[in-house]
């Protein structure tokens, strides 16, 4: 009699824990279901900024605006260039202007210039250049930020010559005498 | 409701093993320690950046402006070791989120500098992910700790592991669909096309190149295999739009995340981009089942690398040999070069057009042809040309050395006129001029030199391939200072210098060479054609059809060299040319370059006030703005180079006078505004022009003392009073020239200019009441006019100057009182009387109208007067005729 009740005891209890594992499995399944629901709406919220009249960029829900940007034929350029003794161009690295990857740099040679800070980036670059040991750069006694305006069909076509050039800043590179 | 639940049970809560899910963590935590840790110095370097430059996004959004850099360091050092714990599965339910919300905070605030990095989202959402799931129930330190406990206990698959391994696929999938629909939204189905594709590889590509980065390998290979874009821009559509197919079934899924995957190494050899979790190929590994990367990495291991094999534990070899599997193409992305901070320039400097462009093309091949050794027929042709170049030079020199002042010659070449040029004949201003052009000309120059002026109304320089060099009174009489005059005399020895002449004779030879060829191969291929089209085609039309086709392709490149446009494009680059040059030889004597700019505001002004002025050096308003926009270039180069201010030693800047004059500073500030908005709205560019000078530079003592010495080296050219009396005797002379070309306007500002520097001029005043008298319109102008008169007369105290006595006495006969009729009267009598005295006796030659006049008045003093008959019709018109 003792060992029936026992029985059906234990199998009772395990029963309920069994029911209480599937009812805590189902709470959860419906937690992970509610967690992905919504993480799935709000990567695909962004969507609607397509569709904005000023749409903004986020991070990291994003509407990934990358590539599909309308272009024109020309597209203007801020960037750096350095001069040696005879005037002869070379290009400097956006790596001179600031940290970050080249888009970011670019991003802020833009900014920087629009906002009227040509000049003083300039100089920064200039100093930078000033204490390289980098040779290639030694040859530098001038700095210029320039936004350069290209036809990109001619551009890829080995015609490099600017549609439009503006000089937005000159600045020497000072060196101090050793 | 309940099947709908199972179905989508079924569907997401999969079973999956422990260990897959394991390893995403410890793969992607090894891919963000990695990408996160090789950044440190980068990311600190960006939280020091200018806070202008901030603007947060995500959960960094509620910041109003950048963390300290110190704090940010902290939470840095905190995400790296969450990260480190996270690898490791060590504390997993506290560290997984804890990492997850640190590195979602750390990208956020990185991304908060005007750039967003696209490639950063997959990686923080998986991580996220991970971090909230049971991720750490297999290699992982608390599975280790739970084995120690409970036994070597192996959890057995579970939807536990599964849905998070569905999610990140459903995520990553979502991202490439909302990135197509971005396509979509913003170019339609056209993106498709391919173009648009190409635009964003061409600028990509230019971005990189005048930015100092490495342009995509392929980028310049393939930019004109339109066709390929077009399958570039169609797959990639299928891709992204078709993102979601990837999630209906496994094996779509992981064939969809190797196209996908191979599209960003096609993304990277054409473009140069790096998306680096994509092209390690992380964002896809929820699509395979990564434990079996342990089982290839085994047999990897033990096959190839068996003594170390022997050496670690089975468990951690299969974990490094997998990593180092996933690793790979990691490595190789990062083995790329990297890119110098400075290299050649490949672009080079604005030539502003496509016409200069061509004009520079066609001297390119002159000089080519001019020092290619198996043409020298081309050679002396061109050599010779130039001879007779000079030689005509020589002779325009000696027209005008020997021509009159007063009596200039006048010719006519079919319909027009022509008044040949005589040099002026004021000996200090020529002198003055040649002074200040001889101290400018480059040391080592072999050319010798000769500076002189000619009257001339007109504003005009220019320099002869003889090293002579011209400059009219018109011009001269636009400048407020030395430094303008060695402006413009340097830029006439810079065309010399730079051979300029030579050039035009070179090209045109070039040009005339390329005109005989082509109309010998014009004359075989059009003789031979039409030949064939009669014999063969025997339709009428065929010779029309044959020019059509011909004048299209054949004659169209002939025609391109021919264009006129390109002629002109001569001027421009040689002008621009000689103005940079000319600043580097106005550096050289320490004079302002911003007198330049000030000097082109005084042409505005004038071409303006005067449109016959436009042509000449002067030229049109819109080509005076190109050249200000050019020169403000080259001031913007050099002005570093040399900071002084300084005019020159000694010289006078009336410009400072005229500040005083409300009527003529209110004129030059208007001129200077005008210009300045005509050079912005053209170039676009806003701030880049201004007429605003600095007022003060900031000197170093250095560059003090340097500037100190030059002018110290500096010989005075011009002393003040010298300036403002040769400015006053040319801005007079040329006020009549003006006068006399019936320029009235600029006849009128510089006899007020001239009166303005030296008052007590007779002749200035004379001339200024001729001005007035011959263009008044009202009795006040008429008044002014007769003030000039009477100032002039009063002024003329040695009797040397009649006329202003005839002409007051003109302007007063149209009165009718009595006594304006007496003093006419008066005054006539006495030019007679003067012009005798001036001219050895000799009689006017308006005597005899003078007597008529008197006569018929019956005024006073006729009788001695009177001698002939005859009289005008009317006496003023007799007079103006006469003089």
């Amino acid at each position: 009699m003792n060992t029936i009740t026992f029985e059906s005891a234990a199998k009772r209890e395990r029963a309920a824990a069994a029911t209480m594992e599937t009812n805590q499995a189902n709470a959860s399944k419906w937690f992970a279901a509610g967690l992905s629901a919504v993480l799935l709406v709000a990567v695909l919220l962004p969507i609607r900024e397509n569709w904005k009249a000023d749409p903004k960029d986020s991070f990291p829900l994003s509407y990934f605006p990358m590539f599909s940007e309308v272009r024109g034929e020309t597209y203007k350029v801020a960037h750096l260039v350095g001069l040696d003794a005879e005037a002869n161009r070379k290009l400097v690295s956006y790596k001179l202007a600031g940290t970050g990857g080249l888009n970011q740099v670019r991003r802020q040679i833009r900014k920087t210039v629009r906002e009227g800070g040509a000049a003083t980036l300039c100089q920064s670059v200039a100093e930078r250049v000033a204490k390289s040991k980098q040779k290639s750069l030694a040859s530098l006694s001038k700095i210029q930020i320039i936004t350069g305006e290209y036809n990109l069909n001619e551009f890829f076509a080995g015609n490099k010559t600017p549609v439009k050039e503006i000089t937005h800043a000159t600045c020497n590179v000072e060196r101090s005498k050793q | 409701m309940k099947s709908w639940w199972n179905k989508l049970s079924a569907y997401w809560f999969t079973e999956a093993p422990a260990k897959r899910l394991a390893l995403l963590r410890i793969l992607i935590g090894a891919f963000a320690l990695y990408y996160v840790g090789v950044r440190y110095d980068m990311f600190v370097e960006i939280a020091e950046s200018e806070s202008a430059m901030f603007a947060p996004v995500g959960v960094a959004a509620f910041l109003n402006a950048p963390i300290s850099v110190g704090l940010f360091q902290a939470i840095l050092i905190a995400t790296l070791a969450a990260n480190v714990a996270f690898i490791l599965g060590w504390r997993h339910r506290f560290t997984g989120p804890l990492f997850a919300g640190l590195l979602m905070w750390l990208l956020c605030y990185r991304n908060s500098w005007s750039m967003i990095f696209h490639s950063d989202n997959a990686m923080v959402m998986h991580v996220l992910i991970l971090g909230l799931a049971a991720s750490a129930d297999a290699y992982s330190l608390d599975a280790l700790r739970r084995s120690r406990k409970q036994g070597a206990i192996e959890q057995p698959p579970s939807w536990r592991y599964g849905w998070p391994v569905r999610l990140m696929c459903a995520l990553t999938v979502s991202t490439y669909f909302v990135a197509g629909i971005a396509k979509l939204a913003s170019h339609g189905l056209s993106w498709g096309s391919g173009e648009a594709l190409r635009g964003q590889v061409a600028v990509d590509g230019l971005r990189k190149e005048l930015l100092g980065d490495t342009v995509g390998a392929l980028s310049y290979a393939l930019y004109d295999q339109i066709w390929l874009f077009t399958l570039l821009g169609v797959g990639t559509f299928i891709l992204e739009l078709g993102a979601p197919l990837a999630m209906t079934n496994r094996r779509l899924g992981k064939l969809w995340a190797v196209n996908v995957w191979m599209m960003h190494w096609g993304i990277l050899f054409i473009m140069g981009i790096t998306f680096r979790y994509q092209l390690a190929g992380m964002i896809f590994l929820s699509f395979f089942n990564v434990e079996r990367l342990a089982t290839i990495a085994r047999t990897v291991f033990s096959v190839r690398l068996p003594m170390l094999a022997g050496r670690f534990n089975p468990r951690v070899a299969h974990l490094i040999a997998a990593a180092c599997l996933c690793g790979l193409p990691l490595a190789a992305v990062e083995s790329r070069a990297q890119t110098p901070t400075v290299q050649p320039a490949k672009i080079e400097p604005e030539r502003s057009s496509k016409k200069m462009r061509e004009y520079e093309k066609l001297r390119f091949d002159a000089l080519k042809a001019y020092h290619n050794p198996k043409d020298d027929d081309f050679r002396k042709d061109v050599d010779e040309a130039y001879r007779q170049k000079q030689r005509e030079h020589a002779e325009y020199a000696l027209a005008i050395n020997l021509g009159d002042q007063d009596n200039p010659q006048i010719s006519r070449t079919k319909d027009k006129l022509k008044v040949e040029d005589a040099l002026y004949d004021n000996l200090l201003m020529q002198s003055y001029v040649n002074r200040v052009g001889q101290s400018l000309v480059p040391k080592d120059s072999k050319q010798l030199y000769s500076f002189k002026v000619i009257l001339s109304p007109f504003p005009e320089a220019r320099s002869l391939s003889t090293g002579t060099v011209y400059i009219s009174t018109g011009l001269l009489s636009l400048m407020d200072n030395e430094a303008q005059l060695a402006y413009v005399l340097a830029h006439e020895i810079a065309h010399v210098e730079k051979n300029h002449w030579f050039d035009d004779v070179m090209i045109q030879r070039l040009i005339d060479k390329k005109k005989d060829r082509q109309r010998k191969i014009n004359s075989m291929i059009g003789f031979t054609s039409l030949n064939m089209s009669r014999s063969f085609s025997g339709w009428t039309g065929a010779d029309q059809i044959f020019f059509r086709v011909y004048s299209r392709f054949g004659l169209k490149p002939l025609l391109k060299v021919l264009s006129p446009n390109v002629l002109t494009a001569w001027d421009r680059v040689h002008e621009d040319e000689a103005d940079n040059l000319a600043l580097k030889y106005l550096l050289n004597r320490s004079y302002d370059l911003h007198e330049a700019q000030d000097f082109y505001a005084n042409l505005y002004n004038a071409a303006k006030e005067e449109t016959n002025l436009q042509y000449g050096f002067t030229a049109t308003e819109e080509r005076i703005g190109e050249r200000a926009q050019t020169l403000n270039a080259s001031i913007a180069f050099y002005q570093t180079q040399n900071p002084a201010r300084s005019l020159t030693s000694g010289a006078v800047n009336l410009a400072t006078k005229k500040e005083r004059q409300p009527e003529m500073a209110a004129s030059q500030a208007a001129a200077r505004k005008q210009l300045a908005y005509f050079v912005n709205s053209s170039s676009g560019a806003g701030k880049s022009f201004t007429w605003s000078r600095p007022n003060a530079l900031k000197l170093n003592p250095r560059q003090e003392l340097e500037i100190k010495k030059k002018l110290e080296q500096v010989s005075p050219m011009a002393n003040a009073p010298e300036f403002i009396s040769l400015m006053a005797s040319v801005k007079r002379d040329n006020g009549i020239r003006a006068f006399q070309a019936d320029l009235f306007s600029i006849a009128r500002a510089n006899l007020d200019e001239a009166l303005w520097l030296r008052s007590n001029d007779a002749q200035a005043h004379y001339y200024k009441g001729r001005v007035l008298m011959q263009t008044a319109r009202e009795s006040a102008d008429k008044a002014v006019a007769v003030k000039a008169f009477r100032q002039a007369v009063a002024l003329d105290t040695n009797h040397q100057l009649p006329e202003p006595r005839l002409y007051l006495a003109l302007a007063l006969m149209d009165d009718n009182k009595p006594a304006a009729k007496q003093e006419a009267a008066s005054l006539l009598k006495n030019y007679v009387r003067v012009y005798q005295a001036s001219h050895n006796g000799t009689e006017p030659p308006e005597t005899q109208s003078i007597n008529e006049y008197l006569r018929d008045a019956s005024l006073p003093g006729a009788k001695k007067l009177l001698q002939q008959s005859a009289p005008p019709k009317t006496l003023q018109t007799k007079l103006a005729k006469n003089r």
